[in-house]
C-alpha cells in the first residue's frame, strides 16, 4: 500500500484499451489501483497478468455493481481512506484523479463527482443519453432534495466511511443513480467538481435503447419504493 | 363422499406422500420442507372439507365451487412465489459475497506466494 487512496478499476472484455488505460493510471496518477476483472472472457485477465498490473479476477461476470462491490472490499479490508471508480473504456482522464482527491481531502463531502455539465466542458453525449441525465436529474431532487448535475457519471471519490456503507450493500446493476439517492437520503454529502471526459477508445457500449428505458423504469421504481419505506 | 370429493382426497394424499418423501430423502431443506408440508395438509383439509366449502361458497355468493377454490389456490400459489424468490434473492447475494470473498482472497493468496518467491 503506497497511498491512501485505491483507484477501482472495474473491466469486462477490455482487451483493446485495458493495457493503454492503465499504462496512461501509472503514468500520470500517485495513487494505488486494482482492476476487478469481472469474469472477462476475452485476453483482458491474460493483459493484466502478462504486465503485472494489480488485479483480481471473479471468477463469474458479476456485472458493474459487483466488481465495484469487490473493490471496495478490498479497499474496506486494505484500510484505504478513499476509493476512486475510474472506467477501463478511457472515458475518465485518470490526470484528473487528484482534483477529486484534492476535493474530497478539504473534508465537506463523503462523495465528489466528476461532472461534465457541472460546468461547460466539451462533452458531448447521445441526445438519449441526455434525456437519461436530465431525467435522473429530476428523479434525484424528487427523492433527495439534491442537485446532481451529472447523475450517471461513474467518475466519483468517496471516503471511508461510504467505502464501509458499498462494501455492505451495492445495488447490482446500474447503480450511479441508486447509490445517489440511498447517500443522500442517510444525510452523507455529496459534491460535484468539473471534469473532461473522452469518447470511449475501444469496445463498445452495453447500453441499447431497450436497456435504457429498462434502467431508467428499474432504478425509478427501487428508489421510490425504499425511499418511502 | 362422490367422486369429486374422492379424487381431491387421492390427489391431496398423493402430494401429501410425495412432500414426504422429498423430506425424507433430504430434497428439500428443513424449512422448505416444513412449508410444504403445511400446503400438503391443507390440501387434504379442503380435500375432506369439501362440501362445507361447498357451503360457504354458496353463502359468499359464488355458484360454482371449482372457481372458488381455484380463487383460493391462486392467491396461496401467488404467495408461495413470492416468498420462492426472496429466497432466490437472499442466496444470490450470498452467491455473490462468496464470489467476491474467494477472488480476494485468491489475489491475497498470489501476493503472499509472489512475496515468499522474491524473499531469499
Amino acid at each position: 500500500m503506497k497511498s491512501n487512496v485505491l483507484v477501482i478499476i472495474p473491466a469486462y472484455n477490455e482487451e483493446d484499451v485495458i493495457f493503454e488505460t492503465l499504462s496512461k493510471l501509472q503514468c500520470s496518477s500517485p495513487f494505488d489501483y486494482i482492476v476487478i476483472n469481472d469474469g472477462s472472457t476475452d485476453r483482458t485477465r491474460t493483459i493484466l497478468s502478462e504486465n503485472h498490473f494489480p488485479h483480481i479476477n471473479l471468477p463469474v461476470n458479476m456485472g458493474i455493481g459487483g466488481a465495484m462491490q469487490t473493490g471496495y472490499q478490498y479497499a474496506l479490508e486494505k484500510g484505504y481512506e478513499y476509493a476512486i471508480q475510474l472506467d477501463a473504456d478511457g472515458q475518465h482522464n485518470s490526470d484528473e484523479l487528484t482534483l477529486l482527491y484534492e476535493e474530497i481531502r478539504k473534508g465537506d463531502a463523503d462523495m465528489v463527482i466528476g461532472s461534465r455539465f457541472v460546468e461547460q466542458t466539451g462533452y458531448k453525449g447521445s441526445s438519449m443519453r441526455r434525456i437519461g441525465i436530465y431525467y435522473f436529474q429530476w428523479v434525484i431532487k424528487f427523492l433527495a432534495r439534491i442537485k446532481v448535475t451529472d447523475p450517471t457519471s461513474g467518475y466519483r471519490i468517496v471516503n471511508r466511511k461510504v467505502i464501509a456503507e458499498f462494501a455492505h450493500s451495492y445495488p447490482v446493476d446500474y447503480p450511479e443513480v441508486e447509490v445517489l439517492v440511498r447517500l443522500a437520503q442517510k444525510n452523507y454529502t455529496i459534491k460535484e467538481i468539473k471534469v473532461n471526459m473522452n469518447a470511449r477508445m475501444g469496445g463498445k457500449s452495453s447500453i441499447t435503447p431497450i436497456k435504457s428505458a429498462y434502467y431508467m423504469l428499474k432504478v425509478t421504481f427501487i428508489s421510490v419504493i425504499r425511499s418511502i419505506l | 363422499m362422490n367422486s369429486v370429493q374422492l379424487i381431491a382426497l387421492l390427489t391431496a394424499a398423493l402430494f401429501l406422500l410425495q412432500v414426504v418423501l422429498f423430506t425424507s430423502r433430504n430434497k428439500l431443506h428443513d424449512k422448505q420442507a416444513f412449508l410444504w408440508l403445511l400446503f400438503a395438509v391443507a390440501s387434504l383439509i379442503v380435500a375432506i372439507l369439501l362440501p362445507q366449502l361447498n357451503r360457504l361458497a354458496s353463502s359468499l355468493g359464488i355458484a360454482y365451487l371449482p372457481a372458488f377454490i381455484f380463487m383460493l389456490a391462486f392467491f396461496v400459489i401467488l404467495n408461495l412465489l413470492i416468498y420462492q424468490t426472496t429466497v432466490i434473492s437472499r442466496n444470490e447475494k450470498r452467491l455473490n459475497l462468496l464470489i467476491q470473498k474467494t477472488a480476494i482472497q485468491h489475489k491475497e493468496l498470489e501476493d503472499l506466494k509472489r512475496e515468499k518467491g522474491d524473499s531469499p
